[in-house]
Protein backbone atom coordinates (compact mmCIF):
# COMPACT_ATOMS: atom_id res chain seq x y z
CA UNK A 1 0.00 0.00 0.00
CA UNK A 2 1.26 3.56 -1.21
CA UNK A 3 1.94 6.25 1.53
CA UNK A 4 -0.20 8.65 -0.21
CA UNK A 5 -2.89 5.94 0.08
CA UNK A 6 -2.84 6.30 4.40
CA UNK A 7 -5.44 8.19 5.62
CA UNK A 8 -2.94 9.54 8.62
CA UNK A 9 -0.80 10.79 5.63
CA UNK A 10 -3.57 12.37 3.74
CA UNK A 11 -5.27 13.87 6.76
CA UNK A 12 -1.82 15.15 7.84
CA UNK A 13 -1.37 16.44 4.51
CA UNK A 14 -4.73 18.26 4.72
CA UNK A 15 -3.71 20.14 7.86
CA UNK A 16 -0.76 21.46 7.06
CA UNK A 17 -1.63 23.05 3.72
CA UNK A 18 -4.69 24.29 5.61
CA UNK A 19 -2.73 25.89 8.09
CA UNK A 20 -0.01 26.88 5.89
CA UNK A 21 -2.70 28.62 3.82
CA UNK A 22 -3.75 30.69 7.10
CA UNK A 23 -0.18 31.50 7.84
CA UNK A 24 0.43 32.68 3.76
CA UNK A 25 -2.75 35.13 4.28
CA UNK A 26 -1.75 36.18 7.70
CA UNK A 27 2.08 36.81 6.14
CA UNK A 28 0.36 38.87 3.27
CA UNK A 29 -2.16 40.94 5.72
CA UNK A 30 0.65 42.06 7.99
CA UNK A 31 2.33 43.75 5.34
CA UNK A 32 5.86 41.29 5.71
CA UNK A 33 6.16 41.64 2.01
CA UNK A 34 7.06 45.13 2.78
CA UNK A 35 10.20 43.79 4.44
CA UNK A 36 11.19 41.31 1.32
CA UNK A 37 9.20 38.45 3.01
CA UNK A 38 7.72 36.55 0.18
CA UNK A 39 4.27 34.54 1.90
CA UNK A 40 4.41 31.77 -0.35
CA UNK A 41 7.28 30.78 0.87
CA UNK A 42 6.87 31.07 4.37
CA UNK A 43 3.95 29.05 3.25
CA UNK A 44 6.26 26.61 1.79
CA UNK A 45 8.95 26.34 4.35
CA UNK A 46 6.39 26.58 7.52
CA UNK A 47 5.00 23.12 5.94
CA UNK A 48 8.01 22.07 5.42
CA UNK A 49 9.34 22.24 8.85
CA UNK A 50 6.20 20.61 10.52
CA UNK A 51 6.42 18.11 7.97
CA UNK A 52 9.72 17.00 9.29
CA UNK A 53 8.62 17.84 12.94
CA UNK A 54 5.33 15.33 12.68
CA UNK A 55 7.63 12.67 10.52
CA UNK A 56 10.72 12.97 12.85
CA UNK A 57 8.58 11.64 15.83
CA UNK A 58 5.07 10.80 15.48
CA UNK A 59 4.23 10.39 18.69
CA UNK A 60 5.12 13.66 20.20
CA UNK A 61 2.40 16.01 21.81
CA UNK A 62 2.95 19.24 19.62
CA UNK A 63 1.90 22.33 21.39
CA UNK A 64 0.91 25.95 19.61
CA UNK A 65 3.81 27.01 21.09
CA UNK A 66 5.74 25.00 19.42
CA UNK A 67 4.26 25.48 16.51
CA UNK A 68 4.31 29.06 16.92
CA UNK A 69 7.89 29.05 17.17
CA UNK A 70 8.48 27.14 14.05
CA UNK A 71 6.78 29.94 12.01
CA UNK A 72 8.21 32.90 14.17
CA UNK A 73 11.51 31.36 13.22
CA UNK A 74 10.56 30.69 9.45
CA UNK A 75 9.96 34.65 8.95
CA UNK A 76 12.48 35.56 10.97
CA UNK A 77 15.17 33.66 8.37
CA UNK A 78 13.35 35.48 5.40
CA UNK A 79 13.66 38.63 7.56
CA UNK A 80 17.51 38.08 7.52
CA UNK A 81 17.57 36.99 4.31
CA UNK A 82 15.82 39.59 2.96
CA UNK A 83 17.64 42.57 4.95
CA UNK A 84 21.28 40.64 3.91
CA UNK A 85 20.02 41.19 0.38
CA UNK A 86 19.02 44.82 1.05
CA UNK A 87 21.82 45.82 2.86
CA UNK A 88 24.40 44.80 0.44
CA UNK A 89 24.85 47.42 -1.34
CA UNK A 90 24.75 50.29 1.73
CA UNK A 91 27.76 51.34 2.53
CA UNK A 92 27.78 51.46 6.27
CA UNK A 93 24.85 50.58 9.53
CA UNK A 94 24.96 51.82 12.46
CA UNK A 95 22.64 50.43 15.25
CA UNK A 96 19.95 53.42 14.93
CA UNK A 97 19.27 51.77 11.38
CA UNK A 98 19.25 52.99 8.12
CA UNK A 99 15.88 53.76 6.18
CA UNK A 100 15.48 51.37 2.71
CA UNK A 101 14.84 53.55 -0.27
CA UNK A 102 10.94 53.13 -1.60
CA UNK A 103 10.72 52.74 -5.26
CA UNK A 104 7.31 53.50 -5.29
CA UNK A 105 8.08 56.47 -4.38
CA UNK A 106 9.71 60.15 -6.31
CA UNK A 107 12.67 61.68 -5.35
CA UNK A 108 11.19 65.32 -4.34
CA UNK A 109 8.67 62.93 -1.96
CA UNK A 110 11.46 60.64 -1.01
CA UNK A 111 13.61 64.29 0.30
CA UNK A 112 10.14 65.25 1.70
CA UNK A 113 9.52 62.62 3.56
CA UNK A 114 13.34 61.91 4.41
CA UNK A 115 13.13 65.68 5.48
CA UNK A 116 9.87 64.48 7.87
CA UNK A 117 11.50 60.76 9.27
CA UNK A 118 14.36 62.85 10.82
CA UNK A 119 11.94 65.66 12.43
CA UNK A 120 9.98 62.92 13.71
CA UNK A 121 13.28 61.21 14.90
CA UNK A 122 14.35 64.00 16.75
CA UNK A 123 11.26 64.85 18.41
CA UNK A 124 11.03 61.67 19.55
CA UNK A 125 14.31 61.70 21.00
CA UNK A 126 13.00 64.73 22.94
CA UNK A 127 10.34 63.27 24.68
CA UNK A 128 10.74 61.91 28.20
CA UNK A 129 11.88 58.20 28.29
CA UNK A 130 8.45 56.74 29.98
CA UNK A 131 6.52 58.50 27.43
CA UNK A 132 8.68 57.38 24.24
CA UNK A 133 8.34 53.51 24.33
CA UNK A 134 4.81 53.33 24.42
CA UNK A 135 4.64 55.98 21.42
CA UNK A 136 7.50 54.44 19.37
CA UNK A 137 5.20 50.87 20.02
CA UNK A 138 2.28 52.69 19.19
CA UNK A 139 3.22 54.36 15.86
CA UNK A 140 4.73 51.15 15.23
CA UNK A 141 1.00 49.99 15.05
CA UNK A 142 0.47 47.88 18.13
CA UNK A 143 -2.56 48.45 20.01
CA UNK A 144 -2.85 49.54 23.53
CA UNK A 145 -3.24 45.96 25.48
CA UNK A 146 -0.20 45.08 23.59
CA UNK A 147 1.54 48.03 24.41
CA UNK A 148 0.55 47.83 28.50
CA UNK A 149 1.98 43.94 27.87
CA UNK A 150 4.96 44.63 26.56
CA UNK A 151 6.04 47.91 29.04
CA UNK A 152 4.61 45.38 31.92
CA UNK A 153 1.78 47.73 32.88
CA UNK A 154 -1.97 48.29 32.91
CA UNK A 155 -3.77 48.73 29.53
CA UNK A 156 -5.28 52.09 31.15
CA UNK A 157 -1.67 53.34 32.12
CA UNK A 158 -0.74 52.46 28.61
CA UNK A 159 -3.14 54.64 27.12
CA UNK A 160 -2.61 57.58 29.10
CA UNK A 161 1.58 57.49 28.48
CA UNK A 162 -0.08 56.95 24.53
CA UNK A 163 -2.37 59.88 24.66
CA UNK A 164 -0.65 62.43 26.26
CA UNK A 165 2.72 61.28 24.46
CA UNK A 166 1.10 62.03 20.95
CA UNK A 167 -0.13 65.07 22.10
CA UNK A 168 3.36 66.18 23.22
CA UNK A 169 4.88 64.57 19.96
CA UNK A 170 2.46 67.07 17.66
CA UNK A 171 3.27 69.93 19.28
CA UNK A 172 6.87 69.69 19.28
CA UNK A 173 7.17 68.94 15.41
CA UNK A 174 4.54 71.76 14.99
CA UNK A 175 7.08 73.80 17.09
CA UNK A 176 9.85 72.39 15.00
CA UNK A 177 7.71 73.84 11.62
CA UNK A 178 7.31 70.20 10.46
CA UNK A 179 3.43 70.76 10.16
CA UNK A 180 0.68 68.95 11.10
CA UNK A 181 0.73 65.35 11.30
CA UNK A 182 -2.32 62.02 11.87
CA UNK A 183 -1.57 59.69 14.27
CA UNK B 1 -3.61 67.96 1.04
CA UNK B 2 -3.96 64.86 3.46
CA UNK B 3 -1.61 65.04 6.21
CA UNK B 4 1.21 62.89 6.38
CA UNK B 5 0.81 60.13 8.87
CA UNK B 6 2.90 59.66 11.85
CA UNK B 7 2.78 55.68 12.25
CA UNK B 8 3.71 55.70 8.34
CA UNK B 9 6.72 57.73 9.25
CA UNK B 10 7.76 56.10 11.85
CA UNK B 11 7.63 52.71 10.18
CA UNK B 12 9.95 53.96 7.26
CA UNK B 13 11.74 54.78 9.86
CA UNK B 14 12.41 51.44 11.43
CA UNK B 15 11.36 48.90 8.02
CA UNK B 16 16.12 48.16 8.78
CA UNK B 17 15.75 47.15 12.44
CA UNK B 18 18.69 47.93 14.52
CA UNK B 19 21.34 45.52 15.56
CA UNK B 20 19.54 45.22 18.81
CA UNK B 21 16.42 44.25 17.34
CA UNK B 22 17.98 41.84 15.57
CA UNK B 23 20.18 40.29 18.03
CA UNK B 24 17.19 40.37 20.77
CA UNK B 25 14.22 39.23 18.77
CA UNK B 26 14.51 35.13 18.31
CA UNK B 27 11.68 33.12 17.57
CA UNK B 28 11.47 31.84 21.12
CA UNK B 29 11.03 36.13 22.10
CA UNK B 30 8.80 37.07 19.83
CA UNK B 31 6.62 33.86 20.70
CA UNK B 32 6.51 34.89 24.46
CA UNK B 33 5.81 39.07 23.25
CA UNK B 34 3.04 37.79 21.01
CA UNK B 35 1.18 35.85 23.70
CA UNK B 36 2.05 38.94 26.29
CA UNK B 37 4.24 36.99 28.29
CA UNK B 38 7.93 39.04 28.39
CA UNK B 39 10.07 37.68 31.04
CA UNK B 40 9.23 41.08 33.81
CA UNK B 41 13.55 42.14 33.19
CA UNK B 42 13.31 41.50 29.29
CA UNK B 43 10.52 44.39 29.18
CA UNK B 44 11.93 47.28 28.29
CA UNK B 45 14.79 45.65 26.50
CA UNK B 46 12.22 43.44 23.93
CA UNK B 47 9.70 46.66 23.66
CA UNK B 48 12.64 48.43 22.00
CA UNK B 49 13.39 46.06 19.66
CA UNK B 50 9.65 45.82 18.99
CA UNK B 51 9.96 49.91 18.78
CA UNK B 52 12.98 49.84 16.48
CA UNK B 53 11.98 46.93 13.61
CA UNK B 54 9.20 47.08 11.69
CA UNK B 55 9.34 43.56 10.33
CA UNK B 56 9.24 42.15 13.82
CA UNK B 57 6.77 44.50 15.01
CA UNK B 58 4.36 42.82 12.32
CA UNK B 59 5.65 39.23 13.02
CA UNK B 60 5.05 39.63 16.71
CA UNK B 61 1.35 41.05 15.73
CA UNK B 62 0.78 38.31 13.36
CA UNK B 63 1.79 35.48 15.44
CA UNK B 64 -0.64 36.87 17.85
CA UNK B 65 -3.32 36.33 15.61
CA UNK B 66 -2.02 33.20 14.48
CA UNK B 67 -2.00 31.68 17.93
CA UNK B 68 -5.73 30.05 17.78
CA UNK B 69 -4.73 28.42 14.56
CA UNK B 70 -1.61 27.27 16.05
CA UNK B 71 -3.59 25.93 19.02
CA UNK B 72 -6.29 23.95 16.90
CA UNK B 73 -3.33 22.17 14.35
CA UNK B 74 -2.04 21.17 17.88
CA UNK B 75 -4.68 19.92 18.85
CA UNK B 76 -5.30 17.89 15.35
CA UNK B 77 -1.74 16.42 15.39
CA UNK B 78 -2.40 15.21 19.12
CA UNK B 79 -5.37 13.15 18.16
CA UNK B 80 -3.57 12.03 14.88
CA UNK B 81 -0.25 10.65 17.42
CA UNK B 82 -2.50 7.96 19.28
CA UNK B 83 -3.90 6.21 15.92
CA UNK B 84 -0.22 6.48 14.81
CA UNK B 85 0.76 5.03 18.05
CA UNK B 86 -1.78 2.07 17.35
CA UNK B 87 -0.65 1.45 13.84
CA UNK B 88 2.73 1.05 15.55
CA UNK B 89 1.72 -1.09 18.07
CA UNK B 90 -0.08 -3.68 15.35
CA UNK B 91 3.09 -3.57 12.80
CA UNK B 92 4.98 -4.64 15.99
CA UNK B 93 2.73 -7.44 16.38
CA UNK B 94 2.92 -8.71 12.90
CA UNK B 95 6.74 -9.77 13.60
CA UNK B 96 6.47 -11.70 16.36
CA UNK B 97 8.90 -14.50 15.80
CA UNK B 98 12.04 -11.85 17.10
CA UNK B 99 10.13 -12.17 20.38
CA UNK B 100 10.12 -15.92 19.91
CA UNK B 101 13.64 -16.22 18.62
CA UNK B 102 14.81 -14.32 21.80
CA UNK B 103 13.41 -16.25 24.19
CA UNK B 104 14.56 -19.60 22.25
CA UNK B 105 18.12 -17.59 23.27
CA UNK B 106 17.74 -17.30 26.97
CA UNK B 107 16.25 -20.62 26.74
CA UNK B 108 19.77 -21.72 25.57
CA UNK B 109 21.96 -20.03 27.37
CA UNK B 110 20.13 -21.06 30.69
CA UNK B 111 20.39 -25.03 29.74
CA UNK B 112 24.12 -24.39 29.11
CA UNK B 113 24.32 -23.04 32.41
CA UNK B 114 22.56 -25.91 34.07
CA UNK B 115 24.70 -28.54 32.46
CA UNK B 116 27.58 -26.81 33.50
CA UNK B 117 26.54 -26.97 37.26
CA UNK B 118 25.71 -30.54 36.31
CA UNK B 119 29.24 -31.75 35.18
CA UNK B 120 30.59 -29.56 37.67
CA UNK B 121 28.73 -31.11 40.49
CA UNK B 122 29.11 -34.82 39.04
CA UNK B 123 33.26 -34.55 38.38
CA UNK B 124 33.23 -33.30 41.88
CA UNK B 125 31.65 -36.11 43.56
CA UNK B 126 33.57 -38.37 41.43
CA UNK B 127 36.64 -37.30 43.33
CA UNK B 128 35.12 -38.16 46.55
CA UNK B 129 34.71 -41.70 45.61
CA UNK B 130 38.14 -42.16 45.05
CA UNK B 131 38.85 -40.75 48.38
CA UNK B 132 36.57 -43.24 49.81
CA UNK B 133 38.42 -46.04 47.51
CA UNK B 134 41.77 -44.91 48.36
CA UNK B 135 40.93 -45.37 52.94
CA UNK B 136 40.13 -48.57 51.90
CA UNK B 137 43.18 -50.12 50.36
CA UNK B 138 45.33 -48.82 53.42
CA UNK B 139 46.30 -50.97 55.50
CA UNK B 140 43.86 -52.54 58.29
CA UNK B 141 46.95 -51.89 61.20
CA UNK B 142 47.80 -48.53 60.23
CA UNK B 143 44.23 -47.77 59.96
CA UNK B 144 43.03 -48.97 63.21
CA UNK B 145 45.07 -50.33 66.21
CA UNK B 146 42.02 -50.87 68.63
CA UNK B 147 40.26 -53.61 66.05
CA UNK B 148 43.38 -54.70 64.50
CA UNK B 149 43.19 -58.65 64.69
CA UNK B 150 47.40 -58.24 65.50
CA UNK B 151 46.10 -56.25 68.72
CA UNK B 152 44.39 -59.74 70.20
CA UNK B 153 47.49 -60.91 71.71
CA UNK B 154 48.48 -58.12 73.44
CA UNK B 155 45.52 -57.86 75.43
CA UNK B 156 45.78 -61.09 76.13
CA UNK B 157 49.24 -60.30 77.46
CA UNK B 158 48.74 -57.41 79.25
CA UNK B 159 49.46 -57.08 83.24
CA UNK B 160 46.37 -58.72 85.13
CA UNK B 161 46.96 -55.96 87.02
CA UNK B 162 44.85 -53.43 85.07
CA UNK B 163 41.87 -54.89 87.10
CA UNK B 164 41.92 -55.61 90.13
CA UNK B 165 38.39 -55.48 91.75
CA UNK B 166 37.52 -58.95 89.83
CA UNK B 167 40.94 -60.26 89.72
CA UNK B 168 41.12 -63.95 91.35
CA UNK B 169 45.03 -63.36 92.75
CA UNK B 170 44.10 -60.72 94.36
CA UNK B 171 41.36 -61.07 96.56
CA UNK B 172 43.03 -60.90 99.97
CA UNK B 173 44.61 -57.67 98.96
CA UNK B 174 41.83 -55.95 96.89
CA UNK B 175 38.73 -56.20 99.02
CA UNK B 176 38.63 -56.43 102.94
CA UNK B 177 35.44 -55.62 103.60
CA UNK B 178 33.97 -58.90 102.85
CA UNK B 179 37.21 -60.81 104.44
CA UNK B 180 36.08 -63.65 106.82
CA UNK B 181 38.46 -62.46 109.52
CA UNK B 182 36.94 -59.01 109.94
CA UNK B 183 33.29 -60.99 110.27
CA UNK B 184 35.32 -62.97 113.19
CA UNK B 185 37.53 -59.83 114.46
Amino acid sequence: MGRNSDPNHERLQRLLAEYGSKVRALVASHRLAQHGVDPADIEQEVRIRLWRAVERDRSAAFHASYIQRVVASTVIDALRRAQVRAAEPLPEESDEGVSLPDPTVGPEQSAYEGQHVEQLRRCLAALPERRRLPISLHLQGFALQEIADLIGTSAEAARKLVSRGMDELKNRLRDAGAGEFDD
Amino acid sequence: MTRPSLSELYRRQTLRPTLSARALLDSETAVRAARGRVVPHECEDVATALAGSAGHADLVRMLRELEPASAELAQALRQQAPAHDLRERISRQAHPRRHDRRGWQWGAIAAIFVAAVALFAARSSVHGLGDQSALAQMPLHAVDGIFGSQMEPRLAQQDLRSDVIFHTDNTDNSDHIFREQLGGG
